[in-house]
């Protein structure tokens, strides 16, 4: 193929893709005003608190068995505490901060200060076959910097829908009767936060829903963000346990009870990086036994490339035991434990 | 005037149509067929191709984006014409930065011509943009697509200019190494 031709064919890429690129850009400012006293009141209200304050600060089990798994339920008492941060407008719940020395997250539940499900923002969309839909806006994390590493910038895996092509055109679409599926209202997500390297120590983030008109928000407004006032901080040092795994080659792999990592000190850039998933990724147990490493759909970002070396990012769909696994086999590679 | 109603138009051959078209989206489609081709005189004969293009293909099969479709004919066009005007290496527009920068992703020409075509390729490229955050994926879209300089690319998402080239690069060695697991490559 000539040079051109790629240009020729890139000509034929899928609209969407298109659409989205010429939405205008998020510009998002922090305009600085005199304090109105909306926002004195609002500012105010921000509170966070910690479990055992309150009892509405109870442990969310059921939501920490939804995302680790039912296995965790025996480690759930083990798991860092629920912050809540309230504004009056959102209540935001850290339900969870597990930090593996490597690779850091945080599962976060967004409700109404009221405790019920919260009512993202819609825009008007179009599924891949061009049919209008709409969609809830995702939220969007800003100001973390500070851990922003090269390509590897703070993730999200949502449930909360919003910007996601991979689901299927129906579960975004209004039912017949113009509402909006039960289950988009319910809103928890994982902010992961992979290979995080915290040289300026601890720092913080806010939230604010993507905006497709692409008009200026001001995201300490609360006119403008429903997130306002509310920052969340992430705190370093490790937490949770990370076994060491390593090949004949002198490869490496970790393993945490939420994240695998993958090490290949011999690679000099990504093309070299040996990565193969396609035989699966199984974990080898002490008792001899085999089972399927139960990894999350990161909407593509299993396998990123962090640095000259390291290929890695697997969040774990199940809460995995480390102590029970003795060896990994990844890509017909097995790496045991150290 | 909402894109349902200028399409409706084209399909009844409304003489609005063209007019009303060109004052929403000209020039969205002029500056991408300046970048392509370098110098407004060819650009300016580009866009009255498309137009005319677009006169007689939307009556027939009308677009749901119709954006998207004007900018695909403009992008069409404009290519054709520069490789009739054999200007590839030496002319002006973005053309040749943007090739220089995909060369490494370019499958070879035996292995691909003989045996993958076109669509499988489009199949994987959007399997990969997929995979992609969504800035760097915009970011790559906005260059490769809309061959918007980077500096362009910063302005409008108000980063610097050293971030949206560091983003393509990486995002230009996450393809290669896609392609390749591919077998593109």
């Amino acid at each position: 193929m000539k040079n051109t031709d790629m240009l020729e064919w890139l000509t034929d890429l899928d609209g969407r893709f298109l659409t989205e690129a010429e939405q205008p850009a998020i510009r998002v400012t922090h305009r600085r005003r005199r304090l109105v006293p909306a926002l004195i009141a609002a500012a105010a209200a921000v509170v966070c608190m910690t479990a055992g304050v309150s009892a509405s600060l109870s442990r969310n089990t059921d939501l920490l068995t939804k995302w680790f798994g039912k296995d965790a339920e025996s480690s759930l008492s083990a798991l860092p505490e629920p912050k809540v941060y309230e504004n009056g407008q959102v209540r935001v719940t850290v339900e969870t901060e597990l930090d593996d020395g490597i690779n850091h997250m945080l599962l976060v539940s967004i409700e109404t200060p009221d405790g019920e499900p919260y009512q993202a923002p819609l825009y008007d969309w179009q599924d891949v076959e061009g049919n209008p839909i709409r969609l809830q806006q995702s939220i969007m994390t800003y100001g973390y910097d500070a851990v922003h590493h090269g390509f590897s910038s703070i993730g999200q895996i949502t449930e909360f829908g919003g910007f996601d092509f991979r689901r299927s055109p129906e579960d975004h679409s209004e039912t017949p009767d113009g509402t909006i599926p039960e289950y988009r209202l319910g809103s928890y997500m994982a902010i992961r936060i992979p290979y995080a390297q915290f040289d300026e120590g601890d720092f913080s983030f806010k939230l604010m829903f993507r905006n497709m008109e692409g008009t200026e928000i001001d995201i300490d407004d609360p006119d403008d963000n429903p997130f306002a006032g509310i920052s969340i901080p992430v705190h370093k040092g490790q937490n949770t346990e990370c076994a060491v795994y390593r090949a004949e080659n002198g490869n490496e792999c970790r393993l945490s009870c939420f994240e695998l990592t993958v090490l290949d000190r011999n690679a000099a850039n990504i093309a070299e990086l040996h990565w193969d998933t396609s035989g699966g990724i199984v974990l080898i147990k002490t008792d001899g036994s085999r089972k399927e490493l139960d990894w999350r759909d990161t909407h593509g970002a299993i396998g990123e490339y962090l640095e000259p070396g390291i290929y890695s990012e697997v969040p774990l769909g199940t809460f995995t035991d480390t102590d029970s696994v003795q060896a990994v086999e990844l890509g017909g590679v097995l790496y045991e434990k150290q | 005037m909402d894109d349902s109603e200028l399409t409706a138009l084209f399909v009844q051959q409304s003489e609005r149509a063209i007019a009303l078209a060109q004052q929403k989206y000209g020039s969205l489609c002029r500056r991408l067929a300046e970048r392509i081709l370098g110098n407004s005189e060819d650009a300016e004969e580009c866009l009255n191709d498309m137009w005319l293009h677009a006169w007689r293909a939307i009556p027939e099969n009308p677009p749901d984006n119709l954006p998207g479709f004007l900018s695909t004919l403009t992008r069409r066009i404009a290519l054709n014409r520069l490789k009739l005007n054999n200007r590839l290496m030496r002319g002006g527009g973005q053309v040749p930065a943007v090739l220089e920068e995909l060369s490494a992703c370019i499958p070879a020409p035996d292995s691909v011509e003989a045996e993958i075509d076109r669509r499988q390729f489009l199949e994987s490229l959007t399997r990969f943009l997929d995979t992609l955050p969504h800035d760097a994926r915009v970011i790559f879209v906005r260059r490769y697509w809309y061959l918007n300089t980077t500096a362009e690319i910063a302005e409008a998402y108000q980063m610097s200019d050293g971030k949206v080239r560091v983003t393509l690069t990486r995002t230009r060695r996450k393809l290669k190494a896609f392609l390749e697991k591919e077998e593109f490559l």
